[in-house]
């Protein structure tokens, strides 16, 4: 029983966590394995620094936490600090993955899923050195506070990623692809979609053409858009880039027109995957906030100290992505809202432009670059031949105004490898997606 | 049978810089054990988070040579070696005031930056080994200052960053180090488009190629090198190593997770040009 003291704010978040990790290169296995690890992070705030200890011996917190009051100053009003007071005290138990955790499931069980596909992978004679990975976390969640927010909950994804090598000639071309879910049945029966994908990279590395630089009408795949929304104006909609610069407040104005009028951002922890955070990581629930709607700045992201500094609620958006770190402003599951098109009404009017299907990265600051995997011509309202792009890029405002249709239909995606990184904290998990986005000029090179 | 032992210990002191002033003090902890076993050709590994329990270890490593997984290689034969570098470069509790006093300078010599992110102090210690009598230990010591830079109204989310890292901590010559950073930084060129001599960082230059030497990619024929080992590739002037050298890489362990140690501490990718 943890006691905590007056004339102190503290938390304590302790992760039990159990990864699998099992790797197959050019045939051979490379790596299997099954990991558990527990780790604990404490904060000890005093209204003036935060103490923060990250411990792996998680069987004497009451004694790290006791070093870290003896480190801070007592503050009798504590509790009326503007950041301590917009703490949520939520009490919780949630359990999800109780009765399909994939703790239970056999080692051997998901070796033989990934052996399964892994003949998929060299049916084409250019692959040269295929890679496959089996995935998966499950981890339950344990949250404490000195006001009373006592929360439990569990977090569980699972997956399988596939990265292939091709040469043909002089051609190369590095394929991948990757399935993330968050049950041990959602990695099954995926033959014909491995298949597929594999063979659509194969003839995009025989048959695909160099692109005509130059300003096109550009469609984005779900995942093409996700990534947009979440590299271009998710990463600005984290506030605390907005409390070292007193400026940016006036720069960042809610009610500003920033994007398209049919245009809007979301961002909720709640949405199962790879991105939920039912309870952030000060104890937050999550909710649903909109970073742009119908194209005017409506809202950011918070964790209680940037809230604090700049007026504004909390919005579930404090993570770290373990028990090594503190929480920091992060995102979950990012996604532009869908409109009112199919995709057949969305190209139908394009005469030349390009689909953007997969991509490599993306990056953005006040100009954006996405580095395209697959790409496809749009020649008469028809997609035509792949072609090899190298990014494209734009001014992120300009490009959310030139936004002119979106599908009805929205994907969210969910992943096992890669995450966000920001900073020191790297590969934080994340979802994001939205409908199949269409703008009306982008520079492509 | 043969067997690797590591244990690596990390403890760091980092403390996070908001518009200029420290807000929160983190002290981490961490140590990890690796145990990896070998026979017939195959490898076994177990880790843990914390206090290795090496006979553990070992029994659970001897259970994963049952999964097959190939590994035909032996450790590296008998050598011990100890490196350290370990002199103190603040004591903690000297470490907030210091910094903080050298981060109200550096504010007004740079006025135009909204300066945040991190300040640390780190020291390690990493012990391998091995059945074959190798025994290794590395510790190093290092601060390093990791401030990103809003240039303040450009509403970005960084506009440039001010990064060092050394064993020693001497404010003046750090200042007039960031200093000219931000002189540069404020003295913007008038460049027209055209093809010019550029100096630039290294690894700015090559880390997009640096896959391109990594074996595996290059024994499967998917490196642009593959085939070209010992041909003359690059210009003549180029020479690349990998700096595991502590003396001029600060905090760096000295061998790799095989217990190899390179050459003067710095393996070689490109030998003038090949």
């Amino acid at each position: 029983m943890i006691q905590f003291r007056n004339g102190f704010y503290a938390d304590i978040r302790i992760e039990d966590r159990s990864r699998t990790v099992i790797s197959y290169k050019a045939g051979a296995l490379e790596e299997m394995r099954n990991r558990r690890e527990r780790q604990a992070f404490l904060r000890v705030y005093d209204g003036n620094l935060w103490y923060y200890a990250s411990v792996t011996d998680v069987d004497h917190l009451q004694k790290t936490l006791d070093g870290l009051y003896a480190a801070a100053t007592e503050n009798p009003r504590i509790l009326d600090d503007p950041v301590v007071r917009r703490f949520e005290k939520n009490r919780d138990n949630i359990s999800n993955f109780a009765a399909c955790s994939v703790r239970d499931i056999p080692l051997k069980e998901k070796q033989a899923l990934l052996l399964s596909y892994l003949p998929l992978l060299e049916e084409d004679s250019c692959v040269a050195l295929p890679e496959g990975h089996y995935l998966d976390r499950n981890s339950q969640f344990r949250f404490l506070s000195s006001l009373g927010a006592d929360i439990a909950y569990d977090y569980q994804t699972c997956g399988l990623a596939f990265s292939f090598s091709m040469a043909e000639g002089e051609k190369k071309f590095s394929g991948h692809w990757q399935k993330g879910g968050t049950r041990f049945d959602d990695l099954q029966g995926l033959t014909e979609a491995i298949r597929g994908a594999v063979r659509e990279q194969t003839y995009f590395l025989r048959n695909s053409v160099p692109v005509e630089a130059g300003k096109y009408p550009v469609v984005l795949s779900p995942e093409a858009a996700g990534v947009f929304a979440h590299e271009s104006f998710g990463h600005k909609s984290e506030s605390d880039f907005m409390l070292s610069d007193e400026s940016m407040k006036d720069e960042w104005q809610l009610g500003k027109a920033v994007g398209s009028p049919i245009l809007s951002i979301a961002e909720c922890g709640s949405v199962p995957g790879s991105g939920f955070v039912p309870y952030d990581d000060e104890g937050t629930k999550a909710r649903r906030n909109y970073l742009i709607k119908n194209g005017v700045l409506a809202g950011r992201l918070h964790s209680a100290a940037t809230a604090a500094a700049l007026d504004e609620g909390l919005t579930g958006n404090a993570r770290a992505i373990d028990c090594t770190f503190e929480p920091i402003v992060r995102m979950t599951t990012t996604y532009i809202e869908g409109g009112g098109l199919s995709f057949d009404e969305l190209i139908a009017p394009i005469e030349k432009g390009y689909y953007i299907k997969t991509i490599r990265h993306g990056s953005g600051m006040s100009t954006f670059t996405i580095a395209p995997a697959l790409a496809y011509e749009i020649a008469d309202g028809k997609l035509g031949r792949p072609v090899q792009i190298s990014v494209i890029t734009g001014s992120v405002f300009e490009t959310l105004g030139l936004i002119d249709g979106l599908t009805k239909d929205v994907e969210l995606l969910s992943f096992v490898t890669g995450g966000c990184g920001k900073m020191e904290q790297m590969g934080l998990p994340v979802g994001f997606g939205g409908p199949y986005v269409r703008v009306s000029s982008m520079n492509v090179q | 049978m043969e067997k690797e032992f590591i244990r690596k210990t990390e403890h760091s002191v980092t403390l996070n810089v908001t518009a200029g002033k420290i807000d929160s003090f983190r002290e981490l902890e961490k140590t990890t054990g690796t145990v990896r076993v070998y026979e017939n050709g195959l490898i076994g590994v177990a880790g843990c988070l914390g206090e290795p329990d090496e006979e553990k270890l070992t029994e659970q490593a001897k259970e994963a040579l049952g999964f097959g997984i190939p590994y035909p290689c032996r450790p590296e034969g008998a050598l011990e070696l100890e490196k350290h570098q370990d002199e103190e470069i603040i004591p903690i509790p000297a470490f907030i005031p210091t910094m903080q006093a050298f981060l109200d300078r550096l504010g007004e010599l740079c006025p135009r930056f909204a300066l945040s992110h991190k300040i640390r102090l780190e020291d390690d210690r990493t012990e391998y080994r091995n059945s074959a009598g190798r025994r290794l230990v590395s510790t190093g010591r290092s601060i390093s200052v990791e401030l990103l830079a809003q240039d303040r109204g450009s509403g970005n989310l960084f506009d440039t960053f001010l990064v060092w890292g050394g064993d020693h901590f001497d404010a003046d010559e750090l200042l007039s180090y960031f200093k000219m950073q931000y002189d540069a930084f404020c003295t913007p060129a008038d460049l027209a488009p055209g093809r010019y001599p550029v100096v630039a960082q290294a690894e700015s230059l090559y880390g997009s190629f640096v896959q391109h030497f990594v074996g595996d990619l290059y024994a499967a024929g998917a490196s642009l090198l593959s085939g070209k080992l010992g041909e003359k590739v690059f210009s003549d002037n180029l020479t690349i190593r990998d700096d595991m050298n502590p003396s001029t890489a600060c905090g760096t362990c000295f061998f790799d997770a095989e217990g190899c140690v390179a050459e003067d501490c710095r393996p070689v990718f490109v030998k003038t040009a090949c």
